[in-house]
């Protein structure tokens, strides 16, 4: 499934431009900070404004705020399934629950960006605490479905016995404030940073996806993160080592119901509304869509995954004629690709990148494919 | 809302626009490259739309078109009203450039676009859901710089979206939504209610059931117990038997997802009532009558669902014979603005219209006629015009309020009817009575808990 920690035992003293230098470069965590900054400091320029690009494009700045909040709920939600090996079909129940707590307390108590995120964070948090203690003792498809179970049981909850405080299905709104009281998020920023982020709720926004992703490297790269995958691959012979799995297990399982709830709390700031559509099961499931599609267990995969799914629902959606389909050509697409690379878009890329890197076995299956042979063995496969 | 943040999105817009306009000449940020010169810092004092109003919002418009956009439920479980909007608004956009439908009838339109701008379509699918219709309505106000939308069916969604258009001072109409807080607690300057809701719909049942079906009725509530059908219930039992001539029998409730009726039925055999108010709507309508009928229910008691439309009751089939309910338009409508645009909706598409085609299509002669009126596209001064707006077409003798922006119009008490005359009608309903022009008093509920107010236009 995914590469991380391979090389970093790996000794070499090849000089600094070859493929090996490459390979060790590209999975420090110093440099997936600098990919994420960069990415998000030129995203929005890129899809929406660049020339000739975000003529192909056809984006918004709109979008890209949206599409940061939405990866930043698939690499919670791949923390748990990529990361640990737990199918959750209830990861709504986070991203709900922190949208209302960020709304409720933005009406009820104060209204500050940070401040509402932070809390929005902190009840996934303690709704991850019960969550799990009800959810830790079952296994594989118990576990998807008892989650699948919480989460429309919250989403009834919230639609009518608690209509008097979260409004049923008319929602809340939240008003937007300054940050600290003094920076205003809609301020238009102008030269060249205002073409490449456009206005400060792009860069608050921005700066916890980078969050996110320095985060969730950490833990991928720390040896806790590497029980998570030992967990992943053999749980009964990761309790046999001696590791208490179910504590693991809860780790991980409040990490990723935490990154959730900040999606979820971000959202209602940017679109200064909560409602109970983000509690609903199908929330659930279009993760599962954004994380599968893009590539399990990475951590671009599920930004890929997260981009095509909003490419369809915010670009194609809007094409003439063709738009009443996006959801039948999403669809398609998903199907097609998990069906060629199980491992998604991101392990399409990888795998043909991994070919290019062995010319000569290239050839030769181009070679047996033009002459009509049946084609080489798949490269390597990667490690599965 | 303070003024200097609607400065501030002002001057977005204008960034956003002069971005736009400078296209291919990227890095040069605020470049006057097209019609509008602002350069994102000025705060919205630049604009010249060439009529002497400031820029707003996505005033002015660019060259000699404006965009309007459609954003429906085309999809999802709202999908059959959201693809019979998104037709009437094509058709709209296409008589509102070339003439034809309600625009040569109407005087106040020319047929050639709107104050001779060529009108531009952007359509988006919202499937039912507000961060959807959100992502959706940022595009269209983003990249094609709508000038007005209308489009919708949730009553969550057009709430959202309401506050978008306050917000962005996007004028919207046409949420074909019927949850009281439209119009009351949640209403919104840039916004205005083309249709019923439930304490609307309750009223107009007031008016017209007791004279088609006597004054001696006892009526039983079978009801989803939340917002829509309680809303409904509580409304029904106002001016039915409160305020009405009939008798209030009992009440059940249907919870959510409970596809079982049976000890609702029985509750109401029980009761004795003679008629019945089944606040449900859709499949569960459909499969509650189909019980009702299995029950033998059907012939002794009358049944009434507050709000029927294509989706509503074409699950239904052939059991809607006999139900009543109301519409906010049926196609046997007894206007001739109502024929006219039957005739020309079949010309085009073969079929006949119901109340969801009407819908967008209306919307959008009210507004190109507001704006003709107006001599502007200027947003405040168009949401001005439209408040106390008063027209004549499809809809009949209508008129949008200013206190709350809710319009006042007749109603249609319609009866389902058998396969053999939907085939002869083209839709399932047949009207049986029309009220007149009815509304609440601006003094009640729910306009009372509207602060229109609070709701800036924009420009003080």
């Amino acid at each position: 499934m995914s590469t991380d920690n391979l090389q970093t035992d790996v000794e070499d003293e090849s000089s600094l431009i070859s493929v090996d230098a490459w390979d060790r470069i590209k999975h420090t965590e110093r440099f997936i900070f600098m990919v994420s900054v960069a990415f998000v400091l030129t995203f929005s320029y890129l899809f929406s404004r660049a020339p000739v690009v975000s003529d192909v494009t056809q984006g918004y700045h709109g979008l890209t705020i949206t599409i940061l909040i939405w990866s930043i709920f698939a690499l919670g939600f791949n923390l748990l399934l990529g990361q640990t090996g737990l199918l959750s079909f209830g990861h709504a129940m986070f991203f709900g629950t922190a949208s209302y707590a960020t709304a409720l307390f933005s009406i009820h108590v104060f209204n500050e960006p940070l401040l509402i995120v932070v809390v929005g964070v902190l009840s996934a948090l303690a709704l991850g605490v019960v969550a799990a203690v009800i959810l830790l003792r079952l296994h594989t498809v118990y576990f998807a479905i008892v989650a699948l179970a919480i989460g429309q049981f919250l989403y009834f909850l919230a639609s009518n016995p608690l209509e008097g405080i979260t409004q049923g299905i008319n929602g809340l709104e939240v008003e937007r404030t300054p940050l600290l009281g003094m920076v205003d998020l809609e301020h238009e920023y102008g030269g060249i940073l205002g073409e490449l982020v456009v206005n400060n709720l792009y860069l608050f926004v921005g700066a916890f996806f980078v969050g996110a992703v320095v985060f969730i490297t950490r833990v991928r790269k720390s040896p806790y993160g590497l029980i998570f995958k030992a967990i992943r691959e053999n749980e009964t012979r990761a309790s046999f080592v001696g590791l208490d799995v179910w504590r693991y297990k809860f780790a991980a399982f409040l990490l990723s119901a935490g990154i959730t709830g900040l999606a979820g709390a971000l959202l209602a700031v940017n679109t200064q509304f909560a409602g109970v559509e983000r509690l609903y099961w199908s929330i659930s499931g279009d993760v599962v869509v954004m994380a599968v599609l893009g590539g399990l267990g990475t951590l671009a995969g599920p930004v890929i995954g997260t981009f095509v799914w909003f490419y369809f629902k915010g670009i194609v959606n809007g094409y003439p004629m063709l738009g009443n389909y996006w959801l039948l050509m999403l669809a398609v697409s998903f199907t097609a690709v998990v069906w060629v690379y199980p491992d998604g878009i991101w392990g399409m890329i990888t795998d043909f990148t991994a070919e290019l890197r062995e010319p000569r076995n290239l050839a030769e299956k181009v070679k047996g494919r033009l002459t009509g042979g049946s084609a080489a063995e798949g490269s390597d496969g990667g490690e599965r | 809302m303070t003024k200097k943040q609607m400065q501030t999105d002002s001057s977005r817009r204008q960034y956003l626009k002069a971005i736009g306009a400078t296209g291919l000449a990227a890095g040069i940020a605020g470049c006057s490259g097209g019609g509008d010169g602002g350069d994102g810092g000025d705060g919205g004092d630049g604009g010249d739309g060439g009529d002497g109003y400031e820029a707003i919002g996505n005033f002015p418009p660019e060259g000699d078109t404006v965009a309007i956009g459609f954003n429906g439920p085309t999809s999802g479980a709202l999908g059959p009203d959201g693809q019979d909007q998104e037709r009437g608004y094509d058709l709209a956009i296409d008589h509102l450039n070339n003439g034809g439908g309600l625009v040569d009838f109407w005087d106040r339109l020319s047929g050639d676009g709107i104050m001779g701008h060529q009108v531009e379509p952007t359509k988006a699918d919202t499937a039912g859901s507000a961060d959807t219709a959100q992502d959706n309505i940022e595009r269209m106000i983003q990249q094609d710089n709508i000038q007005f939308w209308t489009g919708g069916m949730s009553s969550t969604v057009t709430m959202a979206m309401q506050n978008v258009a306050q917000r962005e001072k996007v004028p919207f109409m046409g949420g074909n939504s019927t949850s009281a807080g439209i119009s009351g607690e949640n209403c919104s300057r840039y916004y205005f209610h083309p249709t019923f809701h439930a304490e609307i719909i309750g009223m107009a049942m007031g008016e017209a059931a007791p004279s088609v079906l006597g004054e001696d009725r006892s009526l039983f509530h079978i009801f989803m117990d939340y917002s829509y059908g309680q809303s409904n219930r509580d409304a029904a039992r106002k001016y039915l038997t409160e305020q009405g001539p009939w008798e209030h029998a009992g009440e059940a409730a249907i919870a959510e997802g409970e596809s079982d009726h049976s000890s609702q039925i029985q509750a109401l055999e029980e009761s004795g009532a003679d008629t019945l108010y089944f606040s449900s709507f859709g499949s569960f309508a459909a499969s509650g009558l189909a019980q009702l009928r299995d029950a033998g229910l059907t012939d002794e008691i009358d049944v009434i669902i507050p709000h029927v439309s294509a989706f509503t009751l074409d699950p239904l089939g052939a059991d809607a014979e006999g139900v009543l309910g109301m519409e906010p338009w049926n196609p046997a409508a007894d206007n001739e603005a109502s024929q006219v645009f039957v005739e020309a909706y079949q010309d085009e598409y073969g079929e006949t219209p119901n109340q969801s085609s009407l819908h967008t299509y209306e919307s959008m002669m009210v507004y190109a006629a507001a704006v003709e009126e107006a001599g502007t596209f200027h947003p405040p001064t168009v949401v001005r015009t439209l408040e106390e707006f008063e027209w004549s077409l499809a809809w009949g003798d209508s008129v949008f309020r200013e206190a709350d922006h809710q319009v006042e119009r007749p109603w249609y008490l319609v009866q389902g009817v058998g396969d053999d005359r939907a085939e002869e009608l083209g839709i399932r309903t047949e009207v049986v009575e029309t009220t007149d022009p009815l509304i609440y008093g601006t003094d009640s509920f729910p306009a009372t808990e509207c602060a229109m107010d609070e709701n800036e236009y924009g420009d003080e």
